[in-house]
């Protein structure tokens, strides 16, 4: 009986053990071991429990209280997002090289690419005013990307030919006005694709034969959006609940086993720190980018069904290897005016630094078909990485030239050979300039933070979880 | 009698005692035996509040000592005790 007397105490708080527990053992060695005193440990334990848990259970429900009046508050303080949409049909008209979706498909691209491109973003928000507190504290760079990656949607509906432009923002009329003038800029840069293809055209074939084109019609204009898209303040609450239910559940979890909770804490601040520290520590280093795209040829489509065109990405691919190949790197390292990587050109055989070269340039498809590709360059100056990329740019759009030729030459067809004579074979295209990077890369400073801290914290839960309790173990 | 609390308070108004010695004590004059659980339920809640303290010894079984408070309070139970007793009896006898 006393055995069990003694694993019944073992049942009340581990707090309460920790203070109490050797001396409620040596009063349990003391006291008579009946079923009486049994009923009493078990009793005694479960209404400590209670009283823990009704505290616990206090603790729980002010900081979800807490929790939700925040959310709710922060709530007020964030302005609404509004949302206008505009709906575009593209019809295409007398077609050429290639299906009727595939040229759609190219000319949407083609225009999206142009419209969203930095130079006619950055009249947008000027004209219009957008961003102002933002443009007051931020590179003008940042917020273009923003703009183009987060508040601008331009999504194809279903498999129709007929897009959406929208555009979220926290004013709905200034909302309307940019989803208006982006419609409009689609019309006027629709129009000025078919007149640049068609002034192509004319250069090879009969004045008698019709170039394509495409026409497109604004179905919906720009809307006035009513009701703001961000989260209601119910939303706000809701989501506050959640966040405050988890933040009980650590402060109990940290109560409980404030050793455990504490080394855990420990460990991901020590992790975290000594990650953040390092990237801080590490030379500033700034990334310029250009965005290119490959452009189908402007032929008859009977000709393209004669001399099929490589993939996109296969043609691209065999230009990036020309690019970057060694000879052409190293002639960009050692030219006079860029001047790249002087120290370790000195200690380190040229093979190592092409080879760090080749690692700071990206290029990253945006088009699953690879017509489109970025072009980025990262350099501890910003100067010479922009100067870099203009040079990578020159030579891709000089390379494709070059290999949208010879692909003419060996496939033996005299009119494929004029064709790439006149430049209306496939050719790279700029659709951004390379940037000039105003800040350095830092967003893994963020990353290497957060992943410290999650590393830390698992390092911590396993490194400091409780041994087996001690106290009461001779019971 | 039945909440050990006053009866802790009371036998340490006489002093220093450790657990087994309070069952002990209030065993002897109140004729009640607090089972292991009651009486370290009890303790907690007067050490909580104040009215208790334990001696810090070496020993395992630890001893505690009423508190300033833990007497003030003591004597007001006692008085509202003694004011019903009185009451009590003085109505009991005009029955």
């Amino acid at each position: 009986m006393r055995r069990w007397i003694g694993r019944a105490a073992r049942l009340y708080p581990h707090a309460w053990r920790e203070r109490y527990g050797e001396e409620f053992a040596a009063l349990l060695e003391d006291h008579n071991a009946g079923w009486r005193e049994l009923t009493d440990v078990v009793g005694g334990a479960f209404r400590m429990q209670m009283i823990r848990a009704a505290a616990y259970w206090k603790l729980a429900g002010g900081i979800t209280i807490a929790a939700v009046v925040a959310a709710t508050a922060i709530s007020f303080r964030i302005p609404p997002v509004f949302k206008s949409t505009a709906m575009i049909r593209v019809t295409p008209g007398r077609a050429a090289g290639g299906s009727i979706e595939e040229r759609a498909h190219y000319h949407l691209t083609a225009m999206e690419q142009t419209i969203l491109s930095r130079t006619s973003l950055v009249e947008l928000i000027t004209h219009l005013d957008l961003y102002q507190r933002e443009r007051a504290q931020e590179p003008m760079e940042d917020i273009v990307e923003r703009m183009r990656k987060t508040d601008i949607a331009i999504q194809m509906v279903d498999s129709r030919p007929v897009f959406t432009v929208s555009f979220s923002y926290p004013e709905r009329e200034k909302a309307q006005a940019a989803v208006q003038a982006l419609a409009k800029n689609f019309v006027s840069e629709n129009e000025n694709v078919n007149r640049m293809n068609a002034s192509l055209w004319r250069t090879v074939w009969p004045p008698a034969s019709t170039p394509p084109d495409m026409a497109l019609e604004v179905l919906d204009p720009a809307s006035l959006p009513q009701k703001p898209e961000s989260l209601s303040h119910a939303q706000f609450a809701a989501v506050g609940l959640g966040i405050g239910l988890a933040l009980a559940m650590v402060t109990i979890f940290a109560i409980h086993a404030p050793k455990w909770a504490l080394g855990t804490a420990g460990c991901a601040a020590i992790v975290c720190g000594l990650g953040t520290a390092a990237v801080w520590l590490a030379p500033a280093s700034y990334t310029s980018r250009a965005v290119l795209r490959l452009a189908p040829p402007v032929v008859p489509s009977s000709l393209t069904r004669e001399v099929p065109a490589a993939p996109a990405a296969e043609t691209v691919q065999r230009v990036v290897e020309v690019v970057l190949s060694r000879f052409s790197l190293e002639g960009i390292i050692t030219d006079p005016k860029l001047d790249l990587y002087p120290q370790r050109r000195v200690g380190v055989p040229m093979e190592d630094v092409i080879a760090a070269m080749r690692r700071a340039i990206r290029i990253r498809f945006l088009q699953p078909s690879g017509s489109t590709f970025e072009v980025s360059f990262t350099y501890p100056d910003g100067e010479k990485a922009q100067a870099v990329v203009r040079v990578l740019v020159a030579r891709f759009t000089e390379q494709s030239s070059a290999e949208d030729w010879n692909q003419a030459r060996l496939s033996g067809n005299p009119k494929a050979i004029e064709i790439s004579e006149h430049k209306l074979g496939r050719a790279i295209q700029v659709m951004d300039p390379p940037s000039d990077p105003e800040t350095p890369a830092s967003r893994n400073r963020a990353i290497v933070s957060i992943a410290g801290l999650a590393l830390g914290a698992l390092l911590g839960v396993v490194a400091c979880r409780p041994r087996q309790p001690r106290l009461l173990a001779a019971l | 009698m039945t909440d050990p609390a006053p009866l802790i308070l009371v036998s340490l108004a006489a002093g220093d005692k450790h657990g087994y010695a309070i069952t002990q004590d209030i065993e002897s004059f109140a004729n009640i035996r607090l089972g292991p659980g009651t009486l370290y339920g009890a303790i907690t809640r007067l050490e909580e509040r104040g009215l208790i303290r334990r001696l810090e010894v070496e020993e395992r079984r630890k001893p505690y000592a009423i508190t300033a408070a833990g007497r003030r309070h003591l004597a007001e139970e006692m008085a509202n005790l003694d004011r019903m007793v009185t009451t009590a009896l003085r109505r009991l006898k005009h029955a």
